[in-house]
């Protein structure tokens, strides 16, 4: 067999045979001598098509393949959830897919990795500047294992276990949290708001009074929408017994909202996707991880941390710091067992939200909170049940069809007679939203759309 | 030898822009909720983009040069895949989508690729949810621990973790509740056979192994270890980090594991991003299969759908994983094919003729199984060279970085001193790990000859040497711009 493989600069007979002269030995399996006989595979394994593919046929292969998939432009896209459809500004893409950073690992020798750590320590404080905290770390895999490790510094911290979490919170951020909540048995205390507005009651501060949590998750604005007036006071409530107060934000909201460190939160969470990186269904996640400035909670913060500081001639650079809370140092006591984090999604969020500025957020985040009403609008034109309904909402709006008909199928006829995805499916509920990237027109579309499904 | 001199811009911070002042529109929100300032710049798109590549410009990865980091993997991220998600079609795919069975093809390549992943680890099914090795690690370490307690053992709250094993082993063990006890490595690189029958027990939950282990050696007794930990009631997790090394060759699942993870972003060409995204996948044999996070793609009459396993521990993430990482380990496996053990022979034989080239290294010792043959990485320890002159593995680190070669994972495994831990894998040429021996050679001689020049080393790099302890202590540690700043009233 004498096919050599594009991608090994040494698949060469000629090569190989130096290079085991050297070694002093004649065959390449002697060098695998010490695994047992019996383990050693005697066939080929069944990976790709047998054949090596060339990249030329990759990229027929691939492209095939994704004829199978539907797609739509993001104006067709209502669908709510953790993940929305925002657009992707192309300065973005040119950075992030730079060799030098593309395929660099995390900056372990921080002298030649200046650049990196330099976006990293920008992405640091850009962070901390929307949140109102003055540390965030360099980032997490996506808000929900985020939220989940801010629960685990809170348990650790208070030596309690019990988190009280939101019933609007997000249905996949609870399924993460359960799990990673499961190996130290941490239970989690579900609290309810008006129906109508959306607000705290007087039922929910006696539920943190007698449940002395470690913290109380709040989202603001809540995860199906609501901007909730009440947050300030909940974050009040939970200081007043004891625990911490956890806040969960969506970044895009804050160029017109309030930050979470000003309404008073201890620990800042939040999910970076929508200021701007595709969807890749699912696929491309940052989670936002701060803290106020506070010794416990420092020692107790998961994942990379950047920090400032000169080198031998005086000039400013950038290095990770307090890394002695990390796995590779701290091992079985370490704050977690995070080491790959998402390095290159922070930068994308990063050069994204330099390109919006403060004026491109303030404008965004207007954009989305005019567009959420509109689609309330429309939302009731079709009769629809919105859950706070008299509260201002955000992005992301929650609802039930009051027509005796199945959601399914009218998400199923607007996708194929349409190509548009009006909703996302919940157990009991749908959730729509819109964002910056949608016009008039394009919620007038989604009115026929659902109209015509509807009758 | 090259001569290299990385870019050295001093560039400002992003936020020392000043930009257009730019007038701000009401906003219609009551005042205890709404925004007053936000102190970004405006800039123009052409000063975002030259700020952003003067930055990538003082970056290094594997595109400029070897970073042969022991136990990354890192090698090429085929270009072939980064087109492909290009295409609108995966990048606008909404989640939704995937579960309404719309995006097809995208499930189909899951579905191939958990397929194809299960042949190449001898496992019965794979998730592919886990964003990282150690999310592969934490669902193992709670499908470990959901299994007992179903089995009514809940008593089993040990989790056996060898010295040499990655950090991430033992954190991942705490998080999921577990107890940690270390075992040690015997002269040949191995577990301490006796040891782990000494510590083994009906609390004994499982055992994490990573396997060839950090030192680049293959378990030689793995059979033996995987029965020992059986006949107590444990389990046998493993640790894919160091995949590349048996590839191919030789599988997990037919050595006794029943749970594995896999590094997407490290065996399977998904690239690093300066540290993630990365990929991991978790997968399981027998009865494990069904306690897998997430969602498995399953066939259906024709049609993919994603599936949530029976007794799941639940998610790891919020969506099904990171698919752009996956996109990259359905490439690789493409373009490989059944030549796919060539990774596991190329790797190997990069690092035992790197080996090969460091012979008769004054100061430089090989330590543990010194007449063994390595796998895809191998650690060796500057001890003497550090008594003899004074010059660290962290020195030796910096004169690499100063000839333009990354340097090598130091002061890892644990159990080396002065450790130097190589990974050159497949992609790197035989010129270039001639290059990297030659310079560890002048690295030696010029230790003897002038340490003092060495230890203001490096220089061409876009930084000297930087303060760590500065950057560390309470008093002067700066984490953001606005960090202790507030505190001095200053409003920002």
């Amino acid at each position: 067999m004498n096919r050599s493989h594009p991608w090994i600069p040494n698949d060469d007979e000629k090569i190989i045979e130096k290079m085991l002269a050297k070694i002093g030995i004649n065959n390449v399996m002697e060098m695998f001598s010490d695994i047992p006989k019996e383990l050693i595979i005697r066939r080929k394994l069944k990976v790709g098509k047998g054949r090596p593919l060339s990249v030329m046929e990759i990229e027929r292969e691939l492209g095939s393949l994704l004829e199978e998939s539907l797609e739509l432009p993001l104006n067709r896209i209502f669908a709510g959830g953790p993940i929305a459809p925002h657009y992707t500004h192309p300065v973005v893409d040119a950075i992030i897919s730079r060799g030098e950073l593309l395929s660099a690992y995390t900056p372990y020798q921080p002298e030649i990795s200046q650049g990196l750590l330099q976006m990293l320590y920008e992405y640091q404080s850009a962070m901390a500047l929307l949140y109102g905290v003055e540390i965030v770390n360099a980032g997490m895999y996506d808000g929900a294992t985020a939220l989940a490790e801010a629960s685990l510094m809170a348990v650790r911290i208070k030596k309690l276990k019990k988190i009280m979490v939101p019933r609007t919170l997000f249905k996949e951020y609870k399924q993460v949290l359960k799990t990673y909540l499961f190996g130290h048995q941490i239970s989690l205390v579900e609290y309810d708001f008006d129906e109508e507005t959306g607000e705290t009651t007087a039922e929910t501060i006696s539920q943190i009074k007698a449940e002395k949590p470690a913290a109380v998750i709040i989202d603001f604005p809540a995860n199906n929408g609501a901007i909730r007036l009440t947050a300030p006071e909940v974050i009040h409530e939970a200081h007043a017994a004891g625990s911490l107060a956890i806040t969960f934000t969506d970044p895009s909201s804050l160029g017109i909202l309030k930050s979470p460190g000003e309404l008073g939160a201890d620990i800042v969470v939040g999910e970076g996707q929508s200021l701007g990186l595709p969807m890749y269904g699912g696929g491309m996640l940052l989670g936002i991880l701060g803290i106020r400035d506070d010794r416990e909670l420092i020692r107790n913060l998961p994942g990379r941390l950047i920090g400032e500081t000169v080198d031998s001639q005086g000039r400013r650079g950038y290095v990770m710091i307090l890394q002695t809370r990390e796995q590779h140092i701290r091992r079985e006591r370490a704050t977690s067992n995070i080491t790959t984090g998402s390095s290159l999604n922070s930068i994308a969020a990063l050069v994204s939200l330099a390109i919006k500025g403060e004026s491109g957020l303030r404008e965004d985040g207007k954009k989305i909170l005019d567009n959420t009403e509109k689609l309330k609008s429309v939302l009731k034109k079709i009769d629809a049940e919105i859950t706070h309904s008299k509260a201002k909402h955000f992005k992301n709006v929650e609802f039930s069809l009051q027509k005796e008909i199945d959601p399914r199928k009218i998400q199923e006829k607007t996708l194929k007679e349409k190509g548009l995805l009006p909703f996302t499916l919940y157990e009991s509920k749908l959730m729509s939203c819109s964002t910056e990237v949608h016009t008039d027109d394009d919620l007038r579309v989604l009115e026929i759309s659902l109209e015509e499904a509807l009758e | 030898m090259m001569e290299f001199r990385q870019a050295k811009w001093d560039e400002k911070l992003l936020f020392e822009y000043k930009g257009k002042e730019m007038g701000n529109s009401e906003i219609d929100l009551p005042e205890g909720v709404r925004r007053v300032k936000l102190p970004f710049p405006n800039l123009s798109e052409l000063e975002v983009l030259r700020h952003f590549t003067r930055l990538t410009e003082m970056t290094y990865g594997i595109d400029v040069g070897p970073v042969p980091l022991g136990s990354c993997t890192m090698k090429y991220n085929p270009r072939i895949a980064a087109k492909i998600l290009q295409s609108d079609k995966i990048r606008n795919m909404h989640p939704e989508l995937l579960k309404v069975g719309e995006g097809r093809g995208i499930l189909k390549m899951m579905y191939d690729l958990q397929e194809w992943l299960k042949d190449a680890t001898g496992m019965d099914a794979c998730s592919l949810q886990p964003p990282a090795g150690a999310s592969g690690e934490l669902s193992g370490v709670l499908m470990i621990k959901s299994y007992h307690i179903d089995n009514g053992e809940n008593w089993r709250d040990e989790m056996i973790v060898p010295d040499s094993a990655h950090g991430s082993n033992p954190a991942s063990s705490s998080m999921g509740g577990f107890r940690v006890i270390r075992i040690q490595t015997d002269d040949r690189g191995n577990i301490d056979l006796e040891a782990l029958k000494a510590v083994s027990s009906n609390r004994t939950a499982g055992l994490m192994l990573t396997n060839p282990n950090t030192l680049g050696l293959f378990e030689e007794r793995i059979l033996e270890i995987a029965e020992v930990v059986h006949s107590y009631g444990g389990l046998l997790y493993y640790d894919g980090a160091n995949l590349n090394g048996i590839l191919g060759i030789s599988r997990p699942g037919d050595m006794g594991f029943d749970i594995i993870h896999l590094n997407l972003h490290k065996t399977f060409s998904a690239p690093h991003g300066g540290g993630g995204p990365g990929a991991g996948v978790v997968c399981a044999k027998g009865k494990l299969a069904s306690y897998l996070p997430g969602y498995i793609v399953e066939k259906a009459g024709g049609e993919y759908i994603l599936k949530t396993p029976e007794k799941s521990i639940g998610s790891v993430l919020s969506t099904i994983g990171n698919l752009p990482g996956m996109v990259y380990a359905y490439v690789f496996l493409l373009a490989y094919g059944e030549d796919i053990w060539k990774v596991a022979v190329h790797s190997t034989l990069n690092t035992n003729y790197f080996l090969s080239l460091l012979r008769d290294l004054k100061g430089v010792t090989l330590p543990f199984g010194t007449d063994r043959f390595r796998k895809h990485e191998t650690v060796i320890s500057l001890k003497h060279l550090t008594e003899e002159t004074g010059i660290t593995a962290e020195d030796a680190a910096k004169f690499l970085l100063e000839k333009g070669l990354h340097a090598p994972t130091i002061y890892f495994p644990l159990i080396v001193e002065e450790a130097m831990m190589f990974e050159f894998t497949e992609t790197e040429s035989k010129e270039v790990i001639e290059i990297y021996a030659e310079a560890l050679k002048e690295l030696i001689e010029a230790s003897y000859r002038e340490p003092k020049t060495l230890k203001g080393l490096p220089t061409a790099t876009s930084s000297r040497r930087l303060d760590l302890v500065r950057a560390n202590h309470p008093q002067t540690m700066k984490p953001s711009i606005v960090y202790g700043v507030r505190g001095e009233g200053k409003e920002v």
